[in-house]
């Protein structure tokens, strides 16, 4: 099991299409993915949950991820959560 | 006993009907039950009914895969579709609660619009409606002899409908069901759903604030737009003095018809020219055939009520039949505006992720960037322009730029138009909405690249005045006699004046009687309005005298104060 903090950097935060590129990333691994923001948890794999966390820029997500590719999932969300969802080019 | 609600009317008059009420939020929360032995097949049900909305949405996704932003989009509503999440507990209920699937989904619309709720961050909030969407297809599909539509399956004749808000979509479905009036308890005056309906005739009191608990149906209902109430279940007097003002009116507009037969020349003789505009190709057969022609003909009606985009072959047919419908005179098409408060339905969505869409991409921005869908309507513009008098006019121009780019665009649609051997004019005119200060402040320079200028005061007002029209907190602001407005159109007519250009106003201030003599009086000879404003515009141009009005007009413009000003035009 792997924990992190991780930082929304994109302007308009975690909102449809940055949450529906998420839940794409988090369908190619096995392992279970949750976020968490304040008291709210969400499956990786629910785009409605992920909304539901409401996070807008700059609010910080604890990211769990258990399972057999845990390592390379965590990267690619990193690695997500660092390009901004690929937006603010 | 009768009760008065008040709002604010988009048109005048009076109208009666009776009431019907409504609900856009149409989910019913009724409990239903199943019995343990058909819990398999509910659920099987549930998912069926989900993989043939999936389905729905996949074949849409191919149709309009060449649009990267609009198949982008279409994913993430795949997505909402697939969310396990939902499914699980839907599936849960049916197993552990023996509850309908459609119980489920109610239940589970429910408690997700509860934590929708409390989302603070507007833009994420506003998802909230692509689920509501999913799930009201769900049920639909689940109750196989529901259709699609509230409007479609109940007679509207003699209705008023009594509602939260109405979309542009409902409009010209209530419309088309010929029903009376609409009541909503939100909205503006000078959203687009408010204009569509007025250039409709069809009577519409909007921000009427707890009509939806007073009213119930059937109430009979006296809509008076000339003093912005609702009467609710009149007594007998109140109905004959209204009944016998709805007659007079009657008799008032037969003679303002008279009006319509003379040739609209001001009082010192100078023509004026009094163009119509038009919502939909359908409205053409009510215009009156003593109009100049086709001053505004908004063409984003074409792509509303469908999933898919209309083709070059379909949009010919239609601009072809409003062509023939005005016999030479000229027509001005606008090419596809949308954006801001225009919903188009599912085929194009712009502004999704934009948090102010007024300012994003809209008009000729969406056009540019998405050239297939603008070539495709420029190719059957110039089609249907063959030997008819054709005008294209370009939404949301800012800059010198966009003009170039627009008709480098023109052009490439008329070489691919020769390559495909079709009729076509070369004979067109080219022309500009003014809705943006910048592009009113070049206007001397721009004025040089086109062949005419149409002001669209609506939306110049809101970005002169940074006032939204649609917030209901600050639409009392919206205020178009504002000297910087007021110079901006005075502006815009010299400039086309000194290039020898035509220049027409199209937005609501051209249909607006109070503000005619002071649209004449800062040199504007040419407008356009909703058809039904025509006979009494037309009444007060006749009555004008413009050298006497335009001594006057300085002094409005240098008033400060609002209700001076105010005061200074009804005296012109």
């Amino acid at each position: 099991m792997i924990t992190k903090d991780l930082q929304v950097l994109n302007k308009l935060g975690l909102h449809a299409r940055a949450a529906a590129k998420l839940v794409f990333i988090a369908n190619k691994f096995v392992s279970d993915i949750t976020l968490v923001k304040d008291d709210k948890q969400a499956d990786a794999r629910s785009i409605m949950k992920i909304l539901m966390l409401s996070a807008s820029r700059d609010s910080i997500i604890n990211i769990t991820v258990e399972g057999n590719d845990e390592i390379q999932a965590m990267i690619s969300i990193e690695k997500l959560f660092q390009n901004k969802f690929d937006e603010d080019l | 006993m009768s009760i008065i609600i008040k709002g604010l009317s988009v048109s005048t008059g009076i109208c009666i009907g009776k009431a019907i009420l409504i609900s856009k939020d149409d989910i019913n929360y009724a409990p239903s039950f199943i019995k343990k032995s058909q819990v398999k097949i509910e659920t099987k049900r549930f998912l069926k009914s989900l993989a043939s909305i999936k389905e729905e949405y996949k074949k849409s996704k191919e149709k309009i895969k060449d649009n990267l932003p609009m198949a982008k989009l279409m994913d993430t509503q795949l997505f909402f579709i697939e969310d396990q999440d939902f499914q699980a507990h839907i599936i849960e209920m049916i197993e552990n609660n023996l509850y309908t699937a459609n119980w489920a989904i109610a239940i589970e619309y429910k408690s997700i619009k509860k934590s929708f709720d409390d989302i603070k961050d507007k833009y994420i909030k506003e998802r909230l409606i692509d689920i509501k969407q999913m799930v009201i297809s769900l049920l639909d599909l689940l109750h196989s002899d529901k259709k699609e539509d509230i409007y479609s399956k109940i007679s509207l004749e003699n209705k008023v409908v009594v509602t939260d808000e109405i979309t542009p979509k409902d409009v010209i479905d209530i419309y088309q069901k010929q029903g009376s009036g609409v009541i909503t308890s939100h909205g503006s005056k000078s959203s687009h759903t408010a204009i569509l309906s007025k250039s409709l005739s069809l009577p519409m009191i909007v921000k009427a604030e707890s009509s939806k608990e007073i009213i119930h149906n059937n109430d009979d209902i006296i809509m008076d737009l000339d003093n912005e109430i609702i009467i609710v279940n009149p007594d007998q007097f109140e109905l004959e003095y209204f009944e016998g003002i709805q007659s007079h009116r009657y008799s008032l507009q037969k003679n303002l018809r008279k009006v319509l037969k003379k040739k609209s020349l001001t009082d010192d003789g100078i023509k004026i020219n009094i163009m119509s505009n038009l919502e939909l190709s359908d409205e053409v057969k009510f215009l009156n055939s003593d109009c100049d022609g086709i001053g505004l003909y908004r063409t984003e009606y074409l792509y509303m009520n469908r999933s898919d985009l209309p083709s070059e072959k379909e949009q010919m047919s239609v601009y072809t039949k409003v062509f023939k419908a005005m016999k030479n005179k000229p027509v001005t098409l606008r090419t596809l505006d949308i954006g801001s408060d225009k919903e188009v339905s599912e085929n194009i969505k712009v502004g999704d992720i934009a948090k102010n869409p007024a300012l994003g991409l809209r008009g000729i921005r969406y056009s540019l960037a998405e050239k297939n869908i603008f070539q495709t309507q420029i190719k059957a513009m110039l089609r249907a322009g063959y030997n008819n008098s054709l005008r294209i006019l370009i939404p949301m121009i800012t800059s010198l730029n966009e003009i170039i780019k627009t008709k480098e665009l023109i052009n490439n649609a008329k070489l691919e138009l020769k390559k495909e051997r079709k009729k076509f004019t070369n004979k067109y005119e080219l022309g500009i909405m003014i809705e943006v200060p910048a592009c009113a402040l070049q206007a001397d320079e721009l004025a040089k690249h086109v062949d005419f200028m149409s002001i669209g005061t609506n939306d110049l007002i809101q970005y002169t005045l940074a006032i939204d029209r649609i917030d209901d907190e600050v639409s009392s602001l919206y205020d178009p006699t504002n000297p910087a407005v007021l110079s901006l159109i005075k502006k815009v007519i010299e400039s086309c004046n000194k290039s020898s250009i035509d220049v027409t106003v199209c937005g609501e201030m051209a249909g607006e009687k109070s503000y005619t003599k002071l649209l004449l009086g800062l040199g504007l000879e040419s407008f356009s309005m909703h058809p039904q404003a025509i006979p009494e515009v037309k009444d007060i141009i006749l009555n004008s005298n413009i050298n006497k009005i335009k001594k006057k007009v300085n002094a409005i413009l240098k008033s400060n104060d609002r209700l001076l000003r105010e005061k200074l035009i009804s005296n012109l």
